[in-house]
């Protein structure tokens, strides 16, 4: 398709690891086009990880390719803005300074000139304005997560990638952030690939739903979400999100049966 | 107006309500709506009855505080009991949050004599045992006769020059051997390979006391002021290696990653994540160090030194002079905990934005 933007062509990757090679990511080909979301769900420990890193430019595929708008990936890159489950939110920095972090770079896209004013725009679309000059160590988790979003949004990326981003949040502010990441990413369109095993979350978030096997991660299945943006909580109540948030946690949860055995017969085998 | 403060942190957990506008969890802990509201309040409309009046509370909080803020301002106030606004506003805010209000001087005098008390408390066991009778009177003096010793030898001429050039050896040899530990302890920290084969090295050397090199270094270095500081280069080196390195190793590379993600160079890398990161390890190389170098003086000015804290003690120690020898180790703490003080103030200021672990 024309507006492809990252392509996994038939990717493999193997680890090498103590007790020989060990296959994490098999044969996956896989489009994601514009402005799509993608969320990559699968049973902890298969691989999707991987799949992730690989985009990101932190894993070499061992065969086939990924590419970004045509480009194979050489390495990480300010186009692909990242966002990890620990945060990684600069502690040495304020909340102010870690979002100027990536505008102050050489890569920078962002002139000398527009930048206090750009940090400006996602303090205040992350709710973190009053907290500018606060260092993270006093921030809540919740807080840590939407520095960390309003930071990789700042160096203005093409490309969102969330690995379990609320993984580490409790049940009411990983609700809370999801919203405000729909809202956000209403209000300024990227194309996002979000890792979760989180069924309800991809569900809610993802215009389309990749199901990954059981390790070596392969594509089980990909399911068209076919509720319209905005999306706002009160999707959670209706039949339709409950009967395909009991159809993909089915194809999750029969991998994760699978994933199971496969860690019993490595501990056995160890 | 409920306005709960909660920890007992002050300003910077006073931010823990206001924490997530977005995040009812948190709100609710802070003790706004207890978590069987939270659960009761299932049903859609009702939640977002729920989170309004959450949101309208925490309107409510801050505009509250802000008020008291603005309104000192516009009375034209810039200092209200001596302090400024600013200062004002964040005990204002820490008042919320115990139940008994405290001034700072009770705090200030209440801080100071848990200071104090070790200190008296040290002086008088020791007087207790000096006039007691259990050790011979002659070999052990009280405190007030070596006060006296400390006051006039302060004013004669050996005494500030001894300080001084023990204060000088020390600091050479602190800062040249952190000045190579820095470097060393951070390749050895970020390369694992080079931690395998070099570990064990540098325990080997770490493990030896400077006292049992002096014969070596008299035969290599003589015995004029090279000699001292080569010791004191040795302490602080080893033990200063060891904390770089140990530290570097813990740096978890998700900042690098992060970094890397933002479009930072090699080079940006460097000076904007890994520097940061390895000051708390150099000030505290630092600290271990300047310890060792202290308690390595002594030895190191046994190499026939004239002048210096540890010559000093030495020859008392030949001249039967118990007073004196109390005198310089009096003088050795002192000098020490000076410096360490000065090195902790330092690294409270350039690093105020480390998580530290503090008992209430």
């Amino acid at each position: 398709m024309s507006d492809s933007r990252i392509v996994f062509d038939d990717v493999s990757v193997d680890f090498e690891t103590e007790r020989g090679v060990l296959r994490v990511v098999d044969g996956v080909s896989l489009s994601i086009h514009d402005q799509e979301f993608i969320c990559i769900v699968g049973p902890s420990g298969c691989g999707k990880t991987t799949l992730m890193n690989i985009v990101a430019g932190f894993v070499q595929p061992s065969s086939g390719s990924v590419t970004l708008d045509g480009q194979p990936v050489s390495g990480p890159g300010r186009d692909r803005g990242v966002i990890f489950q620990e945060y990684g939110v600069f502690p040495w920095l304020s909340v102010r300074d870690n979002i100027l972090f990536g505008l102050r770079l050489k890569s920078s896209r962002v002139p000398a000139s527009e930048q206090q004013r750009v940090c400006q725009k996602y303090l205040e679309l992350m709710g973190l304005a009053d907290f500018a000059q606060a260092f993270p160590k006093t921030l809540s988790g919740g807080m840590r997560q939407r520095l960390a979003i309003a930071r990789a949004y700042a160096a203005q990326p093409d490309f969102l990638l969330m690995d379990e981003p609320f993984g580490a949040l409790d049940a009411q502010t990983r609700s809370r952030m999801q919203t405000l990441l729909l809202e956000v990413l209403e209000r300024e369109g990227k194309t996002v690939m979000m890792i979760t095993h989180s069924v309800d979350e991809a569900v809610y978030l993802a215009s389309r739903i990749v199901v990954v096997t059981a390790r070596p991660a392969r594509i089980k299945t990909i399911i068209d979400v076919p509720f319209a943006y905005p999306r706002r909580e009160g999707l959670h109540e209706t039949p339709e999100f409950g009967a395909l948030k009991a159809h993909v946690r089915d194809l999750v949860m029969a991998e994760y049966e699978v994933q199971q055995q496969l860690g019993s017969a490595a501990s056995n085998a160890a | 107006m409920v306005a709960h403060f909660n920890g007992p942190g002050g300003m910077p957990d006073g931010h823990a309500i206001f924490d997530d506008r977005l995040a009812l969890g948190d709100i609710s802990r802070g003790g706004l709506v207890s978590e069987g509201d939270w659960f009761a309040q299932s049903e859609s409309a009702a939640r977002t009855r729920f989170v309004n009046q959450i949101v309208d509370q925490r309107n409510d909080i801050i505009g509250g505080v802000n008020l008291k803020r603005d309104s000192w301002h516009a009375a034209g106030l810039s200092e209200l009991n001596g302090q400024s606004v600013e200062r004002a506003h964040l005990v204002y805010l820490r008042g919320q949050s115990t139940t008994i209000p405290e001034t700072l001087i009770v705090k200030l005098l209440r801080h100071a004599a848990l200071l104090m008390l070790p200190w008296c408390l040290l002086i008088a066991v020791w007087h207790a045992v000096a006039v007691s009778g259990l050790v011979n009177q002659g070999l052990m003096p009280t405190p007030a006769q070596v006060g006296s010793k400390l006051t006039s030898l302060l004013f004669g001429d050996r005494l500030a020059i001894d300080i001084l050039r023990s204060t000088q050896r020390v600091t050479l040899g602190v800062l040249l051997g952190i000045l190579l530990a820095v470097p060393v302890g951070f390749l050895i920290g970020w390369y694992r390979s080079a931690r395998t084969f070099l570990d064990p090295l540098i325990n080997f050397f770490r493990a030896l006391p400077p006292i049992a090199l002096i014969p070596l270094v008299v035969v290599y270095f003589g015995i004029d002021e090279p000699a001292k500081v080569i010791i004191l280069f040795y302490a602080s080196f080893f033990a200063g290696v060891i904390v770089m390195y140990e530290g570097v190793a813990q740096i978890s590379p998700i900042f690098i990653k992060v970094a890397r993600t933002l479009g930072a160079s090699d080079r940006e890398i460097f000076f904007k994540v890994i520097v940061p990161l390895t000051m708390p390890h150099i000030l505290t190389a630092l600290r271990v160090a300047l310890g060792v170098a202290w308690a390595t003086l002594v030895a190191s000015e046994l190499v026939a030194a004239q002048q210096g804290l540890g010559a000093l003690i030495q020859s008392a120690g030949s001249f039967f002079q118990i007073d004196v020898i109390y005198v310089g180790i009096v003088c050795i703490g002192t000098v020490a905990l000076s410096m360490d003080l000065a090195l902790r103030a330092l690294t409270r200021r350039l690093i105020r934005w480390q998580d530290r672990v503090e008992a209430q």
